[in-house]
């Protein structure tokens, strides 16, 4: 599957309200790309771990008039989405999507339990950026749980106790990390 | 550095003037991986349209350690990895195949049509990949940066796949937003091509950077450097779209790209070619077939052939600068078909050479000179090629506040909007079809070429709009 492609049919997921945020769209291509076999770099941002190649096919679907960005004031407070951006598919994306679903029937549907599971649990955006930190810190060796707020503090990341306590919860249901105890001496 | 006891060295460029080097820096230079770069042209044959821009790697290796020093230096990194830092930025266009990334299209197809292309590559890293392979296991290479250590540094730093690298911000001064290498080749470009638009104010550059807080420093500007961060992305989107993306810049890539894959794919691929152009990890006979060669030897290679073969048909041409002309050009969206179509257009390779043969057909030309060109997502103002860059460079207030440059209203980037969209090209050489003075005017070949193609995408009447 191409990146371009699983951007698409996230967002068609998301069906006519769109989805809702550059972050959320960002954090959802993180968690599927693994599930989906699609290669795409993320690196430790200033607010967690972000895909520069994600923008720009992002940016590029909109240019080629797959998708639609629509752009407003945000609701919420604090350093994220001052500005909200909703991304809906245009007709020819929801085409493409289309071919593709009849394509790849069973990757699509993967896709789709995916995408559910992980809309199911997060009930939001910020357990999804918070557990994309905490995944990246993870993914890079393992990590006592209660070391994790300081590594994302040296990523310059802040993260507190319960929404780390959340997110690792969210991770290990989901299999994306796991838990081993350390041998006692 | 001129005040650094280590760097004993030094040479003179035309764009910074004296650069200092140190010992450790001095043997890396000497190495033949390094040495080779000065046979591989910066940009290609764009000197074809601009006769000056004939510079090298070597020398553009060079200026991007010396920026790469000065920016680490600004913000306080240790000497340790000041020297990591520069040893990376030296080492890493080590791996450019002839002609710069001219080379890495032929070469990803090669690779993946011999079934060795690794997990994650692309012809967007592959000359990655390769550098990250020579600092590894070149035996000069080993000799010269002897500490292992320092060579997982910097293999670590420079290979783009990898989501950790042991220094962020390390990274960053060498292949970031705002990167040493961009500082050097939009000044290098710029004065060796003769053009004006890469003229940058690069001490304004270098002295506001910053990082931004975190224990693992990130790159970032004081907003004091708003003005000259803006420049950078100005004059990239000049270069751009004067030089870099030239129409007989474009032609010649595509020519070079052409005659490579003609190679492979008619079976007079030679040996050493081959044995060259597909990437095999951790081989030393790959290796060595990879280092010799540079722009010449794949000239070489091609005028070897027979006269009657396509590679040497297209780089006599090259040669002699006989090169085809755009016949047409629009938008792929304008072309009316639909979004499947030309998606499966843009992907797959078969699907254009068949495109190809119906318009040499039409125009009556020789197929392998007969060149479709399509292009995609190549957005000037971002980041190589597809990049936002004002989204990346985070902007620290006076007041410790940040934002990203894009959002900072006394930022040009908030004006400059430029759309990327895919857009198809046709090439053919005009002079089979009618001498200069007697050609009929392009509008007549731009309709004829236009109906061919929607003739074409229409027998695929169940994607097609």
């Amino acid at each position: 599957m191409l990146l371009t492609d699983l951007i698409l049919a996230v967002i068609g997921e998301h069906g006519s309200g769109g989805c809702r945020g550059r972050t959320r769209l960002q954090k959802l291509v993180y968690f599927l790309r693994k599930p989906m076999g699609v290669q795409v770099i993320y690196q430790p941002h200033y607010y967690g771990p972000y895909s520069a190649e994600v923008a720009g096919a992002v940016q590029s679907l909109v240019a080629e008039g797959l998708v639609n960005e629509a752009s407003g004031p945000s609701s919420r407070e604090g350093p994220f989405e001052r500005i909200l951006y909703t991304y809906t598919l245009e007709c020819d994306g929801q085409a493409l999507v289309a071919a593709w679903q009849s394509r790849m029937p069973h990757e699509a549907e993967r896709l789709t339990n995916v995408y559910r599971e992980l809309e199911l649990a997060s009930q939001g955006i910020d357990i999804l950026a918070v557990a994309s930190k905490i995944h990246h810190i993870v993914s890079r060796g393992p990590v006592r749980r209660d070391e994790l707020i300081a590594r994302a503090a040296g990523l310059g990341w802040d993260v507190d106790e319960s929404e780390k306590e959340k997110a690792v919860d969210f991770l290990m249901r989901h299999h994306l990390v796991k838990e081993v105890s350390e041998p006692s001496c | 550095m001129p005040n650094d006891p280590d760097m004993n060295f030094r040479v003179r460029d035309p764009v910074h003037g004296f650069i200092p080097f140190g010992q450790q820096e001095r043997d890396v230079i000497a190495t033949w991986p390094i040495q080779r770069l000065r046979g591989i042209s910066q940009l290609a044959f764009t000197s074809l349209a601009y006769p000056g821009a004939t510079h090298s790697r070597f020398e553009h290796a060079l200026g991007t350690m010396h920026l790469a020093g000065m920016i680490a230096r600004k913000v306080k990194l240790p000497k340790k990895e000041r020297r990591r830092i520069r040893l990376a930025a030296l080492l890493h266009d080590a791996g450019h195949g002839p002609f710069s990334h001219v080379s890495e299209v032929p070469m990803a197809i090669l690779t993946e049509t011999a079934g060795l292309l690794p997990d994650g590559m692309t012809t967007k890293n592959l000359h990655e990949q390769v550098t990250v392979e020579l600092v590894l296991r070149d035996s000069e290479l080993r000799q010269a940066i002897p500490a292992r250590a320092d060579r997982e540094w910097i293999a670590q730093t420079l290979d783009t796949r990898n989501e950790h690298p042991p220094l962020l911000i390390g990274r960053q001064i060498v292949s970031g937003a705002i990167d040493a290498d961009k500082l050097d080749y939009l000044m290098r470009d710029s004065l060796m091509a003769g053009v004006r638009y890469g003229i940058i104010d690069v001490e304004r550059v270098v002295d506001c950077c910053t990082t931004w807080p975190g224990r693992e420093k990130q790159l970032a500007i004081t907003h004091h450097g708003i003005p000259a961060v803006d420049q950078v992305v100005v004059a990239r989107y000049h270069m751009t779209e004067q030089v870099y993306r030239h129409k007989t810049r474009r032609i010649t890539d595509v020519m070079v790209q052409r005659a490579a894959i003609e190679a492979g794919s008619c079976g007079c691929l030679d040996r050493a070619l081959k044995e060259a152009f597909v990437f095999r990890a951790r081989s030393r006979k790959w290796r060595q077939a990879f280092l010799a060669t540079d722009d010449a030897w794949l000239l070489h290679r091609f005028l070897g052939q027979p006269a009657t073969s396509a590679p040497r048909k297209i780089v006599e041409r090259l040669r002699a600068r006989r090169l085809p002309k755009e016949v047409f050009g629009c938008k792929l969206r304008e072309l009316g078909v639909g979004a499947e179509a030309r998606q499966r257009l843009q992907r797959e390779r078969e699907q254009q050479k068949d495109l190809e043969q119906r318009l040499a057909d039409l125009l009556g030309t020789e197929p392998h000179l007969t060149f479709l060109d399509i292009r995609s997502r190549e957005n000037p103002l971002y980041r190589s090629p597809d990049v936002p860059l004002e989204k990346e460079i985070k902007v620290i207030r006076s007041d410790g506040s940040d934002e990203k440059l894009g959002d900072c209203p006394e930022s040009l980037c908030n004006t400059v909007k430029v759309e990327s969209e895919a857009s198809l090209h046709v090439y053919a050489p005009m002079d089979s079809v009618a001498p200069q003075h007697e050609r009929q005017p392009y509008e007549d070949v731009r309709a004829k070429v236009l109906d061919a193609i929607r003739e074409w995408f229409g027998g695929w009447s169940h994607v097609a709009d």
